[in-house]
């Protein structure tokens, strides 16, 4: 390795106070960071505040870096600050050490920390965890090939700083067996265990989704707009029960039971226009770490279009009349637009903060297993999910979780991190979640056994359970029921995190401004230390990053008037590499390129 | 290029706004106004004279028969900036068979090929649909002696994953394989290549079944595998590949009906609106497998394949929007009339039975009212019309 | 046709200023870039100013003085522009060109010899023809040689017997024809295959006719558009490649001329004239000059009536001399 790339680690650990301490043990075990130094182009992060600025934004999770990083491309001046040592706040990407310090905090109920309570941190002793060998998402996401966040990464480039690897495998938990969802024209038209008229209602339903836009389907739903969409998917495309769950829970990814036609519809359609875009899978996630990861790559982004940032930061009162905002270290702003806050960093005594009345409860475990059967080939992730009512718990709402593996970057070989979450609310929530991580305990000791079942088994093939019964099984892996079994091993957990989050966001069907406006309808006039902020939203309760961007531009909305031009940034210098060999003129820019793909041969005559 | 070159006003150029890769699904630009077109011009005077200029070398090059080193990366330049120039690749080839060839043994051409393969790889890339280009890559290899066709197949694999019909791409293939098949010395391999085709269209059709293109080298490769003399050794763990191997080795015709039929019957019922695999059902119902089979054995496969559509056509109308497909009614129809064309060639046309007739009659009529726009088609359709 | 209604009408008057528009003086770089088909656009731009009955557009000494510039001494036949090499697909353009304007008698004996022997150098033993030294086989390259050869009135037995065998071989189990023997189907290879037997006198040669018109008919889409391909999108290049095919087969009642029309004028620019691929696309006069080729053969818009074989007038290939002679 040059020493230049050395020096440039070493500025990279005062500048990314969180990338820093996440520093691997082992040599060679993982990059450091995926974030490429911006030579030249990054300022220097400021001893002292300018004095000031148009506005001032608290808070560095992912809403609050989108809109930053759309602000100062807008040209406006942004200060951005964070109470905490690192960036990412309620989205942060955080080590062992970091998640003890956080939960600390979130139980004695300290500034920076609102919107998070009753963490639970277990972790066995004698414990072998290297703090800086893990990165741990206080809101992990999964982030759809067809998406706006998607599609803001590109334009923005922050996607640059980033690096992506796929998840394509989707399983169900039912009848006490993990299925995996057949969801492509492909996968159906090869799948050999499903009979034909089976494969025509699949994709009869399949087509139906894809096009209910058009006035066809549209009088269809519209004469269906009330309904449940279980009930409706069951009752017209007469999909069995184990199918609609898996469209509407699995890949619709529903928070909850009863959702209705529109919204279900269009979270089946998110998953199968995202298929194919950029390989065979639905989805993706960012390595290293997932919102945190991101909110960094718009914080950078920002800062190249001249934010000023400042970690331990935090602000104490807002004079609207004087539009002066005095921050914890003493200094004082003047604004000249506007200030907005995160719920989480709202100053003390605040009065405008919006009501949370939402929860979300996250259970989070690190198991020394490397759950790599859970995963499609050459992958690292995977996401299972609990229908309503499959647990022992009865559970009324699904349980979510996304599995991370070591190849994610954010734990060592041999190790996997679960993320479980369900909207449930209070000691239920708690009880689901655990009975959820007792049926991925059973599930993976089974998969991963050795000898019983991870020898090549033909579709008829017998074979005895380790408690000596016999049973048939299928060759699909994970679609075998493991009732009966009893492991001959224990899963060690090394680490065990429970808590619950609130937000104003209600668990919605379709992202809209709506969504956003609406929870944060208060009116912020009364007076107290937060007068007159505009506070962004805790993080929703939403699995995917939908909404994200729709909240980052309510909120531009607010500051700017509109937001038409959110992000209407051209980077045009940069092209000018390419302009020897490829098509000169920028206009021609526009075309779009996957149309061109699409069209036909040119034939000359 | 000389001024002198052209006179008058006319045809000093020709002002495409649309270059040959953008003559297709180019979306309209938006309008520029008088400023921009000002700036832009400015900002391209510069390149336009570097292009001008470049240009003209080349074409003096080419007229003076200049064939050495420079002139040769003069061509490197100006084919970089634009592939399109037919001419130039022709003066790049002159070049390279009068000065860089001569002198060169086996190795030494071969390992010069490899980096002009190189060359037009990256041209290949950005202009992924120019004949010129894929014309060069293709007298590369017939240059080299040495030619690595493996590594072909390779590459023409990571094209098809950005697009899967790309005609160039398939038309390469065909080529590649054939440069194959002449290095191969006996029957048995030329048809094992003709083998692992077969097997990349299975793939590529599990991928997409509306591949038309690889249904259609389907085809191709089925008429040479099923009539040929020699043996296909075993090339791939895969049940289904060996139950096809044996079918061609075997000259099975039926056999290989029976496992295609499978496919045909899920691709339709998996999207019975794709008209690729309808086209490729019509031909396994033609007389490229029905010629010598026997007569009441190959009605009783027709009855069964008309059935199972008729099956599939019922499903489809009970569907909520209570709509016709018609590919499966066209299937139907053409296969009432094939069944004729089979009683009047090897049986009796007399015993054609009469409620076919009036079967086939039903169907056209319905596929007049749902398909009005090839209406005439189905009426000068019969079951005597050639 | 119904007035003041754009998508209704063909917009004559802006389709001639665009095209005109196209060969003047090149002013960004991406003109000076064109020459490879320049030769092709002229062609196209000239013979759709013919259709539309505005052949004065330009003056005839200057494209026919153009033309003779782009003769290459060294092999005989055209090139795209001045200086460029003879090819097969440039040769015909400019010998359409100049027996759209009656000049054929501009070639001197000389030239017109060599470019005769040019074009019959190209056939190999199999009866197809490369493109040019160097080029590529494809059954384009049969047709403009074919074309090319009628033009100059110049086929024989020996040249039209094993080009028609070739191209018999490229036809498909589906019925259309390919680009060599094997290659798939394409509506655009039907066209040359369909005109080079219609040329030679060889249609009753062409096997299983009914599934060739079947497939033809069935590139029509719902949007009225024609694809050259199946599952592919409709464009409007494809009304002469698919329609050309159905009338030399003498079927063009087996698509719906209503919704085809449509969708050609549709795609016009009403604003700078010029026809794209598809509405709301970019145009370009390759889409022009088809567009309006398809309009002529379903008769609409008052427009001169074209060959379908030659993709020339047939005021004008009527003084073609008819293989066999």
């Amino acid at each position: 390795m040059t020493s230049a790339v050395k020096s440039r680690r070493a500025s990279m650990a005062e500048r990314r106070p969180s990338m820093a301490e996440r520093r691997p043990s082992g040599l060679n075990s993982r990059r450091p960071s995926v974030i490429p130094y911006l030579a030249g182009l990054e300022k220097p992060v400021l001893p002292t505040l300018p004095s000031k600025c148009d506005v001032l934004i608290c808070g560095t999770g992912l809403v609050e870096s989108i809109l930053a990083a759309a602000l100062a491309w807008q040209g406006s001046n942004v200060l951005h600050v964070d109470a905490n040592p690192y960036y990412g706040d309620t989205c942060a990407t955080l080590t062992i050490e970091q998640i003890r310090a956080w939960c600390a905090s979130v139980n004695d109920g300290s500034p920076g920390f609102h919107g998070f309570s009753k963490a639970m941190l277990h972790i066995p002793s004698p414990h072998k965890l290297n703090s800086r060998d893990y990165g741990i998402d206080l809101t992990p996401r999964l982030l759809f090939a067809k998406s706006d966040l998607l599609s803001l990464l590109v334009a923005s480039r922050v996607y640059r700083y980033l690096e992506f690897q796929s998840i394509s495998n989707f399983h169900t938990f039912e009848n006490d067996t993990f299925d995996k969802m057949m969801s492509t024209k492909e996968e159906i038209f090869v799948d050999q265990s499903i009979n034909l008229p089976t494969k025509r209602l699949l994709m009869r339903f399949i087509k139906f989704v894809l096009e209910y836009e058009l006035p066809e389907g549209k009088k269809i739903v519209e004469s269906h707009m009330n309904e449940n969409f279980v009930d409706f998917v069951h009752n017209i495309f007469h999909l069995s029960p184990k199918q609609v769950n898996e469209f509407c829970y699995t890949l619709g990814l529903s928070p909850m039971p009863k959702i209705s036609v529109p919204q279900g519809l269009s979270r089946v359609r998110r998953y199968l226009i995202s298929f194919s875009v950029y390989g065979d899978f639905p989805t993706l996630y960012s390595k290293y770490g997932g919102p945190g990861e991101i909110s960094q790559g718009f914080c950078r982004s920002a800062a190249v279009a001249g934010a000023t940032y400042k970690l331990n930061t935090s602000l104490k009162y807002y004079d609207p009349k004087t539009k002066i905002a005095y921050l914890n270290d003493g200094s004082k702003v003047n604004i000249t637009e506007k200030v907005v806050c995160s719920p989480s960093q709202a100053p003390g005594g605040s009065k405008n903060v919006p009501k949370m009345q939402y929860e979300v409860t996250r259970l989070i475990s690190i198991v020394e297993k490397s759950c790599k059967e859970w995963f499609a080939e050459g992958e690292n992730a995977a996401v299972v999910v609990f229908p309503p009512k499959t647990l022992s718990t009865m559970n009324a709402y699904p349980v979510q979780a996304i599995i991370m593996g070591s190849g994610t970057g954010s734990c060592p070989d041999g190790q996997c991190i679960w993320y479980l979450s369900t909207i449930e609310r209070g000691e239920r929530a708690r009880k689901d979640l655990q009975a959820a991580v007792k049926k991925m305990e059973e599930s993976i000791l089974r998969e991963s056994e050795d000898g019983g079942f991870d020898v090549e088994l033909s579709d008829n093939d017998v074979a005895i359970q380790a408690n000596g019964n016999v049973s048939v099984i299928n060759s699909v892996k994970l679609g075998k029921s493991f009732k009966e079994f009893v492991p001959r091993e224990k899963l060690k957990y090394l680490f065990k995190l429970i808590f619950t989050q609130t937000t104003s966001v209600a668990p919605f069907g379709v992202v809209s401004n709506n969504v956003f406006e609406k929870a944060e309808e208060t009116e912020h006039i009364d007076a107290g230390p937060d007068e007159k902020v505009i506070y962004s939203s805790m993080p929703s309760t939403e699995i995917s990053y939908d909404g994200v961007v729709t909240e980052a531009k309510v909120l531009y909305s607010k500051i700017v008037g509109s937001d038409d031009d959110f992000f209407d940034v051209d980077f045009e210098d940069e092209d000018e590499d390419n302009a020897n060999t490829r098509n000169i003129d920028d206009e021609s820019a526009i075309a779009d390129d996957t149309e061109e793909f699409q069209s036909e041969m040119a034939f000359e005559l | 290029m000389a001024e002198n070159n052209t006179t008058g006003t006319f045809l000093d150029g020709y002002r495409t706004e649309a270059g040959i890769q953008r003559l297709h699904g180019t979306k309209r630009f938006k309008k520029t106004d008088e400023k921009s077109r000002i700036i832009r011009r400015n900002k391209e005077a510069a390149r336009i004279a570097n292009y001008r200029k470049l240009q003209d070398t080349v074409f003096t090059g080419y007229e003076k028969n200049l064939y050495n080193n420079e002139t040769f990366k003069f061509t490197t330049k100006l084919l970089n900036w634009n592939p399109e120039l037919y001419t130039v690749w022709n003066y790049r080839r002159d070049i390279l068979i009068n000065s860089k060839f001569p002198g060169m043994n086996i190795d030494q051409k071969h390992n010069f090929l490899e980096q002009e393969l190189r060359f037009v790889l990256v041209q290949l890339k950005s202009f992924p649909k120019c004949y010129w280009i894929w014309n060069h890559r293709k007298w590369c290899l017939k240059e080299d002696l040495r030619a690595d066709y493996d590594l072909e197949m390779n590459l023409i694999n990571m094209f098809f994953q950005v697009d899967e019909r790309n005609f160039h791409a398939w038309g390469y293939r065909m080529f590649i394989a054939d440069c194959i098949k002449d290095s191969k010395q006996t029957e048995e391999d030329r048809m094992n290549l003709y083998q692992k085709e077969f097997v990349f269209t299975t793939r590529m059709i599990k991928r997409n079944i509306s591949n038309y293109s690889a249904w259609h080298r389907r085809s191709v490769l089925v008429d040479l595998l099923i009539n040929t003399n020699a043996k296909l050794p075993k090339i791939i763990d895969d049940p289904k590949q060996e139950l096809y191997r044996n079918a061609f080795n075997q000259k099975d015709k039926a056999e290989f009906l029976r496992l295609e039929y499978e496919v045909f019957l899920n691709a339709i019922y998996t999207d019975p609106d794709n008209s690729s695999v309808w086209i490729y059902g019509k031909w396994l119902f033609s007389d490229s497998f029905y010629d010598d089979m026997d007569f009441n054995f190959g009605n009783s496969f027709l009855d069964q394949a008309y059935g199972a559509v008729n099956e599939l056509a019922e499903l489809e109308r009970e569907d909520m929007t209570g709509k016709e497909n018609q590919w499966c009614i066209k299937f139907n129809l053409y296969l009432l009339k094939f069944k004729f064309v089979r009683y009047r060639k090897c049986g009796d046309i007399n015993k054609y039975p009469e409620f076919l007739k009036s079967k086939f009659a039903e169907l056209k009529k319905k596929l007049i009212k749902i398909d009005n726009m090839r209406k005439q088609r189905y009426l000068d359709f019969s079951l005597e019309s050639a | 046709m119904n007035e003041h209604n754009d998508d209704e009408l063909l917009l004559v008057e802006k389709h001639t200023n665009y095209i005109k528009d196209l060969f003047r003086k090149p002013v960004y770089l991406e003109h000076w870039m064109a020459d490879h088909l320049k030769m092709n656009a002229l062609y196209w731009g000239i013979c759709a100013l013919f259709l539309m009955h505005q052949e004065d557009a330009f003056k005839k000494e200057d494209v026919v003085s153009f033309i003779i510039k782009c003769y290459d001494n060294k092999y005989g036949g055209f090139g795209s522009a001045p200086r460029h090499e003879a090819h097969i697909l440039s040769t015909l353009s400019a010998l359409q060109v100049l027996k759209l304007y009656d000049s054929l008698d501009a070639l001197s004996k000389e030239q017109k010899d060599k470019t005769i022997s040019f074009i019959k150098s190209l056939q190999l033993s199999d009866g197809s023809f490369e493109g040019d030294r160097f080029g590529e086989v494809d059954t384009r390259f049969v047709y403009t040689a074919i074309q090319s050869l009628a033009i100059l009135e110049e086929l024989d037995k020996s040249i039209v017997d094993p080009a028609v065998d070739f191209i018999l071989k490229c036809q498909n189990f589906d019925g259309c024809f390919g680009m060599v023997p094997g290659a798939e189907s394409h509506a655009a290879q039907a066209f040359t295959c369909l005109g080079t037997l219609a040329i030679c006198n060889s249609l009753n040669k062409i096997k299983n006719p009914e599934a060739l018109e079947w497939w033809l008919s069935d590139r029509q889409t719902a949007s009225g558009g024609l694809n050259g391909r199946p599952e592919k999108l409709p464009d409007v290049c494809y009304s002469w490649w698919v329609l050309s095919c159905l009338s030399i087969l003498k079927k063009l009642d087996y698509i719906d001329a209503e919704s085809l029309v449509k969708f050609i004028l549709r795609a016009q620019n009403s604003e700078t004239g010029g026809i794209a691929d598809r509405p709301g696309n970019e145009c370009d006069v390759y889409h022009t000059f088809f567009g309006m080729a398809g309009l002529s053969l379903m008769k609409k818009g008052d427009l001169l009536l074209i060959d379908p074989i030659y993709g020339l007038p047939t005021n004008v290939t009527k003084t073609i001399k008819k293989y066999p002679y």
